[in-house]
C-alpha cells in the first residue's frame, strides 16, 4: 500500500515539474495565438531572459528563405504553425511591386535569375508565379547558344551548342521581382511574422532532442526559441557555423562577376529573337547574356579581379566597346600551337561521331549564329560580385536545416544557384510534411536526414559539373600551357556537341528536370 | 476443403491449449525483461543511438494506426490528412517504454495513455514529454493487469508495438488488452515473427552487429502471425482486419512494408461489437 502511494506521489511530482518548465503566459495580447511566449523557469542560466517561441524560425529572407516560409505555411500538415522570418536587411522599397506595374518604362534591375521549370512549379504552388506573370516580368528562354573563343579552323558551327527544347528552357526574372512576389504572399499570410533588420548573430543548438533551438539577434533583447531553425542566410551563413561537426568546403575562384543591363541589337530574322540566352566561354571566363525582352539583356560577365577592376573604371561607352570586343574575340586562331589543338579536336570529334552514330540521333543543325551586339546600357546598372564555391558537408543537425546558398554556393555560369535553393525548399517541405503527418516533432532528425540525403544526391553532381566546366573553361591557369587549355576546352565542347545524349542530359539539368 | 479448414482450426486450438498450459504465468510482466529495458534509459531518445531502428519504425507504425482507424471510420473527415488526425480518439499504449510512439500519437491530438512496468522508463517518458505543448498525454507506471482493473472498455484503440515478443503469457496479456477496448475498438500489434529468418536477422545479425542492444530478444518468445491471429479471434473475440509484413534495411536504417511477414509484421484486429 505504502509503495503504491509513494509511486502515485512520484508520478504527480513529475507532472507538476514538467508543466512548470514551460509556463505559458499570454503577455502579448496582440497576436497571442500565433506568438506564443514561453517564460522559461527551468534552468538557472536562462532565468531572467525572456524567450519567444515559434514553431519554425527561418534565418535569412532572401529568395530561398522567403519561398521556404510560404511553402511551409501552405503544407496541409503544417497549416497553422507559427513561422518567424528573420531578415538582416531592411524592408526594401524594391519589394513594392506597384513600382513595377508601369510596363511602359521597364526599369530592369541588374540582378536576375534563370528560373527553371521546377522552380516555376514551386513558385506556382505558393501563388507567387501568378503575380510575376501578371506583371509580365518573366521572359521565356527558348534557346541557349554556347560558343567559345578558341574556335580555330573548325569554324563557327562546331562551337555553337543549341538546346532546342520543345518547351521553354527557363525564365529570366529579376531577383527583386521574385522577392517582391514572395513578400507579397508572406504579408498576406497570418502565420508568418517577418522581423526586418534582424541579423542572427547567435544560435544555440543542443544535441538533445528535448531542447529547443535558441536564436539571438544582434541588438535584440529577446531571444527566440524554436522547434526547427532553418538557415537560409546566404553563403556567409551564421546558422551553418553553429551546426556541430560542420565541415564547409570552399574556395574562391579569384574571379568576379560583372553585371549590367544592356540594350542590344540582335539578328532581326532570328526565330527566337528576344528568347535566346547566350553563353560565351571567353578567355578569362564565361560571359552570359540573359534576355529580358527583344532589346534588353542582363549581362553576367565572369572575369579576373584585375579585369573587373579595369572595367569598373571605364565609362559606359568604353565598357560597351570592351564588351563587344570580348564577345567577338577570335584572337587565338592565329596561334600555331592552337592549330595543333585544333587537329586533335578534329580527330576526337570524328572518333566520337563514329562511336555514337549507331545509338545517337544526331541533329546537326547548322546555325550560323551572330553574337548580339551591345548598343547601350541602363544607367547605374553596372556592378560586380566576387565568385566562389562552397559546400556544407552537413545540411542538417538536431533541430536545424540549411537551404540555398547557406548550404551550397556555385558559380553562376549555369544559372543554377537559386534553382538549387528552390529545390531544397521543395524537398525539405515535403519531408517535414510527411514526418509531421506521422506524429514526428517538426525538428525530428530522421526527417531532416532524409532531406539531406535527397538534396545532396541532387546538388552534388550539378555542383561538381559546374565547377568542372568552370575549371576547364573559365580560369586563366598559368601552370597549364594555353594550347592544352584550348584543347581541353575544344574537346569539352566538341564532346558535348557530338554526343547528343550528353547534350540532352545537360539541357535537362540546366532546366532542372529530373533525369 | 471444409475438412481441411476444420483440421487447421482444431490444430490451432490445440496449439493454443498447449501454449497456455506450458507457459501459464499469472503476471504477464517478466522481471528480467523489465530490468533489461530499464537499462536502456540512457539512450532511449537518441535517434542515432542503439534504438535507431525503433525510431525509424515510428512513421510506419503511426501510419498503420491512422490507416486502420480511417478504415474503421473512426477519424473525423475534417481531420484526415492533417496533424489533428487522432483528435478525440482515446488510445492506450501498452509497454510504452520511453514514449517514442506515445508522443507521436499525442502530437496528432490523440488522447493518449502510456503504461509500462518499468519505473525508469516511465520517468524518461514523463521527462521527455515536456516538449509537447497542450497535448493529451499521460503516463502510468503499471502493468496491463493493474490498468485493466479500472479501465474496462474505455479505449477506442490499444497499441502494443514491439512488446509482445517480451511477454511470456501472451494469452493473459492480450485478453487484458482487449478488456480495456471498447466494443468495435481497434487493437494494433507489431512484433517480430518466429522464423529462421527472424532468428538470423534479429538475434544473430542484429544483436551481434549492434543494430539492437544485446540480450533484447529471446527468440523462442516470438510469436507467429497465425498463432497471434488465433488467440485474438478465438480467445479475445476479435476480427483480424489486416496483417502486413515489415522489412528492415539496417544500412539505411529504413523500414518498409512487404507482402512477406517472415521478419516482422503488424496486425490490426477489431473487438466484436
Ligand atoms: C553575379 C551572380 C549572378 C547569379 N546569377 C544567377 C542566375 O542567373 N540564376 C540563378 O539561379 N542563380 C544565380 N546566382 C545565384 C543566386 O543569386 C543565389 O543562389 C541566390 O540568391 C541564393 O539565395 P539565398 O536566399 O539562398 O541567399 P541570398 O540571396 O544570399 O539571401 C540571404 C539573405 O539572408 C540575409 N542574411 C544574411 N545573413 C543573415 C543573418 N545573419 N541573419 C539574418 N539574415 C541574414 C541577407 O540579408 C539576405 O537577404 C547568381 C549569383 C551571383 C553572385
Amino acid at each position: 500500500m505504502c509503495m503504491c502511494q509513494l509511486k502515485k506521489m512520484y508520478q504527480r511530482m513529475i507532472f507538476v515539474s514538467s508543466s512548470s518548465i514551460h509556463l505559458k503566459t499570454n503577455m502579448m495580447s496582440l497576436n497571442s495565438s500565433v506568438n506564443r511566449l514561453y517564460l522559461s523557469l527551468g534552468s538557472v542560466a536562462n532565468y531572467s531572459s525572456s524567450k519567444k517561441y515559434y514553431d519554425i524560425v527561418i534565418a535569412g529572407g532572401g529568395m530561398v528563405g522567403c519561398a521556404m516560409a510560404c511553402k511551409l505555411s501552405k503544407e496541409a500538415a503544417l497549416r497553422g504553425m507559427s513561422i518567424l522570418l528573420l531578415e538582416g536587411g531592411p524592408n526594401r522599397k524594391e519589394y513594392d511591386l506597384s513600382l513595377k506595374k508601369n510596363t511602359l518604362d521597364k526599369n530592369y534591375s541588374n540582378r536576375v535569375s534563370a528560373v527553371s521549370k521546377s522552380s516555376v512549379q514551386l513558385l506556382q504552388s505558393i501563388g507567387a508565379w501568378q503575380i510575376i506573370e501578371d506583371l509580365g516580368r518573366n521572359n521565356a528562354v527558348k534557346e541557349m547558344r554556347i560558343w567559345n573563343s578558341g574556335a580555330g579552323r573548325s569554324g563557327g558551327i562546331n562551337n555553337v551548342l543549341t538546346f532546342d527544347n520543345d518547351n521553354d528552357l527557363a525564365y529570366i526574372v529579376e531577383n527583386d521581382t521574385i522577392l517582391g512576389a514572395l513578400y507579397n504572399q508572406i504579408n498576406e499570410d497570418q502565420n508568418i511574422t517577418v522581423n526586418y533588420n534582424s541579423r542572427v548573430n547567435q544560435c544555440n543548438l543542443s544535441d538533445s532532442h528535448r531542447d529547443l533551438a535558441i536564436v539571438k539577434v544582434a541588438n535584440g533583447d529577446i531571444s527566440f526559441e524554436t522547434s526547427l531553425l532553418i538557415g537560409s542566410d546566404g553563403y556567409g551563413s551564421k546558422v551553418r557555423s553553429a551546426i556541430s561537426g560542420q565541415q564547409y568546403i570552399s574556395w574562391e575562384y579569384g574571379q568576379r562577376a560583372v553585371v549590367a543591363t544592356l540594350h542590344i541589337q540582335s539578328d532581326e530574322d532570328d526565330t527566337y529573337k528576344g528568347h535566346v540566352a547566350w553563353q560565351k566561354f571567353a578567355q578569362l571566363g564565361p560571359m552570359a547574356l540573359l534576355p529580358l525582352d527583344d532589346k534588353t539583356c542582363s549581362l553576367v560577365w565572369t572575369t579576373s579581379y584585375e579585369e573587373a577592376n579595369r572595367l569598373a573604371e571605364l565609362s559606359d561607352n568604353e565598357f560597351i566597346d570592351a564588351l563587344n570586343d570580348s564577345l567577338s574575340e577570335e584572337k587565338e586562331s592565329n596561334n600555331s600551337s592552337l592549330l595543333l589543338a585544333d587537329d586533335a579536336v578534329h580527330i576526337l570529334s570524328k572518333v566520337l561521331n563514329k562511336y555514337c552514330q549507331s545509338n545517337c540521333d544526331r541533329q546537326n543543325k547548322k546555325i550560323k549564329s551572330i553574337p548580339p551586339i551591345a548598343v547601350g546600357l541602363i544607367k547605374d546598372s553596372r556592378a560586380s560580385f566576387p565568385l566562389g564555391f562552397g559546400h556544407a558537408c552537413q545540411y542538417v543537425g538536431q533541430r536545424v536545416a540549411l537551404i540555398g546558398d547557406a548550404a551550397h554556393r556555385i558559380h553562376p555560369l549555369a544559372g543554377q544557384g537559386v534553382n538549387l535553393g528552390f529545390s531544397d525548399v521543395t524537398e525539405l517541405s515535403y519531408q517535414l510534411n510527411q514526418s509531421v503527418l506521422t506524429g514526428s516533432d517538426i525538428g525530428d532528425l530522421n526527417a531532416l536526414l532524409n532531406y539531406q540525403t535527397a538534396a545532396q544526391r541532387r546538388n552534388v553532381p550539378i555542383m561538381l559539373g559546374v565547377d568542372g566546366i568552370q575549371k576547364i573553361y573559365g580560369s586563366k591557369n598559368n601552370l597549364v600551357p594555353p594550347a592544352i587549355i584550348t584543347l581541353i576546352r575544344n574537346v569539352g565542347l566538341t564532346f558535348c556537341q557530338s554526343v547528343s545524349i550528353v547534350k540532352k542530359l545537360l539541357s535537362d539539368k540546366a532546366s532542372g528536370l529530373p533525369i | 476443403m471444409n475438412l481441411i479448414a476444420k483440421k487447421t482450426n482444431i490444430s490451432n486450438s490445440f496449439f493454443i491449449f498447449r501454449t497456455l498450459t506450458q507457459n501459464y504465468v499469472k503476471e504477464t510482466v517478466n522481471a528480467h525483461e523489465v530490468e533489461h529495458h530499464s537499462n536502456m534509459k540512457e539512450y532511449w531518445w537518441n535517434s542515432n543511438g542503439p534504438l535507431n531502428a525503433l525510431h525509424s519504425l515510428n512513421p510506419l507504425r503511426v501510419s498503420f494506426i491512422i490507416n486502420g482507424l480511417t478504415n474503421m471510420k473512426k477519424i473525423e473527415t475534417k481531420n484526415i490528412g492533417t496533424r489533428q488526425s487522432l483528435e478525440n480518439i482515446k488510445i492506450l499504449d501498452v509497454g510504452c517504454g520511453g514514449g517514442l510512439l506515445t508522443e507521436a500519437l499525442a502530437r496528432l491530438d490523440g488522447n493518449v495513455t502510456g503504461i509500462d512496468p518499468s519505473k525508469e522508463l516511465i520517468t524518461i517518458a514523463n521527462d521527455h514529454s515536456v516538449i509537447l505543448k497542450n497535448k493529451n498525454i499521460k503516463y502510468l507506471n503499471e502493468s496491463i493487469e493493474e490498468h485493466a482493473l479500472s479501465n474496462t472498455e474505455s479505449y477506442d484503440a490499444i497499441v502494443t508495438s514491439e512488446v509482445l515478443e517480451h511477454v511470456s503469457n501472451k494469452y493473459g496479456f492480450l485478453t487484458k488488452c482487449v478488456d480495456c477496448l471498447k466494443p468495435g475498438g481497434s487493437l494494433f500489434v507489431t512484433t517480430p515473427n518466429r522464423t529462421i529468418y527472424s532468428w538470423l536477422s534479429v538475434i544473430i545479425l542484429g544483436e551481434t552487429f549492434n543494430f539492437i542492444p544485446k540480450g533484447t530478444h529471446e527468440w523462442d518468445k516470438f510469436i507467429c502471425p497465425h498463432e497471434l491471429q488465433s488467440i485474438l479471434e478465438i480467445n479475445c473475440k476479435c476480427d483480424t482486419i489486416t496483417i502486413n509484413g515489415l522489412s528492415y534495411d539496417p544500412f539505411t536504417n529504413r523500414w518498409s512494408w512487404t507482402d512477406l511477414t517472415d521478419l516482422s509484421y503488424a496486425i490490426h484486429a477489431v473487438k466484436s461489437a
